[in-house]
């Protein structure tokens, strides 16, 4: 009984064993189907893939090869990972000639440079270089580099390169510069005849052949007189508006072909409008019941813009006005709108009205009924100026109302930084400093002379009108050796001595007058313009001389050095240069004044730290001069020294001058 | 004797400048005529105008050339040369500079002035 009960609980526990062996084995083929069913998901999922992809790709081929344009790309090392028929096809190659290859080892040496051009330019965009190509044709390419898409180092993987061929668009360019030139010429020959001969016939028979007819003359034989006379001032009248309809009509040909040559130069508005108003003058005179109102804002920034075609724009819009106008007034306005300048002509005349205000600035339409009105001028003027005008990135519009006068006004931008060239340095209180190097008091100028010496006059001109309302004498010279005969000869109390000029440069006047017993009590003040790469010590420079130097810190420097009164004072020089340690040296030790010269940069700033000097003037050779000048700064005992900047013009500016400097 | 050379292949534009300036001759100046640029250099050589006045479209030979030979080739000194034109384009002018022109006339121009300026240049009042 007991082995019974035994057998059939292990017959219980192998069946549920077995049990539970099913169930896993359920489970686990469950499992299987479940994997074997994603397995065969995600392989069909990658065969659609691999095929969208196949797909896409096959597209872009087909673009690819279908493109006009011929497309190169290639690597860093310039060898060619990508082509398209077109490139192919014009440089007669198959596809496994020139894969993998260098470009110079399959292309003409056209190519190369285009890629060396172009990469060297990269950076800019849409820059377009002419090359030729095989065949005598001409194409334009344009070469981009491919940007990684992640940070990268920046530096491009390859190139991408798109010739299209110009052949066709530079042989019709060329076609129709020839027409206009030639129909110039077609139509302006037999103009010059006709106008010319005429204006010859009414000069002879006025001249020659009416004064021999009698006084007396029979009615018939007057009228005929009379009539001659008249006929040919309309000839000759008629032929002048030719002449006019002409120019213009060629004016918009050649606007239209983009055939105009633009000068563009900055201007100033006041200037431009007094030339154009000078031009109208005639059209005034004869139209006296129209009179001229000029309104222009003062002290408007420049223009950047042709000259010649602004002024065509205004005369346009003035003779306009005056010819529409009977009675009353037309009115110049130039004003200031952000950075624009708006410029409105306003008339007292007709007006034009609403359904005309379209179409004012069609080609040859002109306002009023075909039929009735007759057109007086060409119809051209207008659409010409707007050309003009959108070519300098301007607008121009019409605000107007039948019977009530138009306004005609055009925008232009203003010129992006009208500051002057050279930065003026910031204001900063240097009063301590003043007080304690200078016994200022409030007329320090009187009795005192300043020679001031520049090659350039209008610098000379600045200084002088600096220096004469504080009450200075100021003489002027114009290079090195004039400054030292004139110095002996007026004893002024100041030099200030530019350092680039012509014949003998600053430095050497300076040791000439140093070394000579007239001139050697005579301070110097050595006085340049700042160069770009010096803004940047701005915040640590109290004083420094610029051209324009700031008025008050000019002052001041003078009247610091032309005062003899005080201790000596300390002085610290950092300059590289030894020859320019030494005059500068001799002129500030002139002056009565100590001098200490440190050569390097490193040095400078613990000497300064150890002398305490009162003023430090630094040469902007010195390497490192900035990181100098904000070191002195920044320590709390150098909070009142004067740092004095020297620093020359750039190279450029003095041809010529190589000393070194 | 001043000379004044007109050049121009054009007849009629000849005849006009010459109708312009014939009342130089009463001022004893002396106006000769050439209708081609081979022409022209042979009197230029020949006579030594002060003043010529040089039309520059003209087969074989065009104006600047012309001036460009006696200008920068020949160097000679103490001609007056007055480019005349009917094209009116810039790139003229340059070209013009280029090849040593004095001054330059646009078509049609004025009679009046252009006797003007022939007195100026010769020095006539």
């Amino acid at each position: 009984m007991a082995d019974l009960q035994r057998l059939q609980r292990r017959f219980e526990r192998e069946r549920r064993a077995r049990k539970s062996a099913e169930k896993i084995a359920e489970d686990k083929t469950r499992q299987l189907f479940e994997t074997n069913r994603e397995l065969s998901g995600l392989t069909a999922d990658l065969e659609r893939r691999r095929a969208t992809l196949r797909e896409t790709l096959s597209y872009l081929t087909t673009i690819i090869d279908n493109m006009a344009d011929c497309l190169l790309v290639t690597d860093t090392e310039q060898r060619v990972k990508l082509v398209n028929r077109a490139l192919l096809q014009v440089y007669g190659l198959e596809q496994e000639d020139v894969l993998g290859r260098k470009v110079d080892e399959v292309f003409p040496v056209a190519i190369q440079q285009l890629l060396a051009e172009g990469s060297a330019g990269s950076g800019r965009e849409n820059v377009q270089f002419e090359i030729e190509l095989p065949g005598q044709r001409v194409g334009m390419a344009m070469v981009d580099p491919i940007a990684a898409a992640d940070e990268g180092d920046g530096q491009p993987l390859g190139f991408v390169t798109l010739i299209r061929d110009f052949t066709t668009a530079k042989e019709i360019d060329r076609m129709k510069t020839d027409f206009i030139s030639n129909v110039s010429h077609e139509l302006r020959t037999p103009l010059t005849s006709i106008l010319g001969f005429t204006k010859i016939i009414k000069r002879k028979l006025l001249k020659n052949i009416f004064p021999t007819l009698s006084a007396e003359l029979p009615p018939k034989l007057n009228k005929a007189v009379r009539q001659v006379e008249g006929n040919l001032d309309i000839i000759i009248a008629e032929g002048e508006r030719l002449t006019k309809l002409i120019n213009d009509v060629l004016d918009v040909a050649k606007m239209e072909a983009g055939k105009v040559e633009w000068h563009m130069a900055p201007l100033e508005v006041d200037e431009l409008v007094t030339r154009v108003l000078a031009a109208t003058a005639g059209l005034f005179a004869a139209s006296p019941q129209v009179e001229l109102v000029r309104e222009v804002e003062p002290n408007l920034p420049r223009l950047i813009g042709d000259v010649d075609r602004l002024m065509q724009v205004l005369i346009n819009l003035i003779s306009n006005a005056v010819k529409f106008t009977d009675v009353g007034s037309v009115r110049v306005r130039v004003r200031r709108e952000g950075e624009q300048a708006i410029f409105s002509v306003t008339d007292t005349g007709m007006g034009i009205a609403e359904e005309g205000l379209q179409s004012v600035f069609d080609k040859f339409k002109q306002v009023g009924d075909t039929l009735t009105d007759k057109p007086k001028g060409t119809g051209l003027g207008l659409p010409i100026s707007k050309q003009i005008v959108e070519h300098h990135g301007g607008h121009i519009w019409v605000e107007s109302r039948l019977g009530e006068g138009a306004t005609f006004s055009f925008s232009l931008p203003l010129e992006a930084s009208s500051e002057p060239a050279s930065a003026v340095p910031p204001r900063i209180d240097t009063e301590h400093l003043m007080q304690h190097l200078s016994g200022r008091g409030p007329s320090e100028g009187i009795g005192r002379s300043v020679l001031v010496v520049d090659d350039e006059p209008h610098i000379r001109e600045y200084l002088r009108q600096e220096l004469e309302p504080a009450g200075y004498t100021v003489y002027e010279a114009a290079n090195g050796l004039e400054a030292v005969s004139r110095a002996k000869e007026l004893r002024p109390q100041l030099i200030i001595l530019d350092v680039m000029m012509p014949t003998m440069n600053g430095f050497d006047a300076a040791a000439v007058l140093k070394n000579d017993p007239q001139t050697l009590n005579i301070p110097i003040m050595i006085h340049s313009i700042v160069e770009d790469r010096v803004r940047g010590c701005r915040i640590g420079i109290d004083r420094y001389l610029t051209k324009p130097s700031e008025t008050d810190v000019l002052l001041s420097e003078v009247a610091s050095l032309t005062s003899q009164g005080g201790a000596r004072k300390h002085i610290l020089v950092v300059e590289r240069d030894r020859q320019t340690t030494r005059i500068l040296t001799q002129s500030l030790e002139a002056s009565g004044d100590a001098v200490v010269e440190v050569s390097t940069g490193a040095d400078c700033v613990n000497r300064a730290l150890a002398l305490k000097p009162d003023m430090i003037v630094i040469d902007a050779n010195v390497a490192g001069h900035q990181e100098i000048v904000q070191q002195i700064r920044a320590e709390e005992a150098m909070r009142n020294v004067a740092l004095i900047l020297l620093a020359e013009r750039e190279p450029s500016a003095q041809p010529g001058e190589a000393d070194g400097e | 004797m001043a000379k004044v050379l007109i050049v121009d292949d054009e007849a009629h534009i000849a005849q006009l400048i010459e109708q312009t300036l014939e009342d130089l001759e009463d001022e004893g100046v002396e106006l000769l005529v050439a209708r081609n640029g081979e022409e022209a250099l042979v009197l230029i050589e020949r006579e030594k105008p002060e003043l010529v006045y040089l039309d520059i479209m003209m087969p074989k030979m065009n104006g600047f050339e012309v001036c460009r030979t006696v200008k920068r080739e020949w160097q000679l000194e103490g001609i007056t040369i007055v480019m005349l034109t009917a094209k009116g384009q810039e790139v003229d002018r340059k070209k013009g500079e280029e090849v040593g022109a004095d001054r330059y006339m646009t078509k049609p121009f004025d009679p009046d002035a252009l006797y003007q300026n022939a007195l100026e240049v010769l020095g006539l009042e």
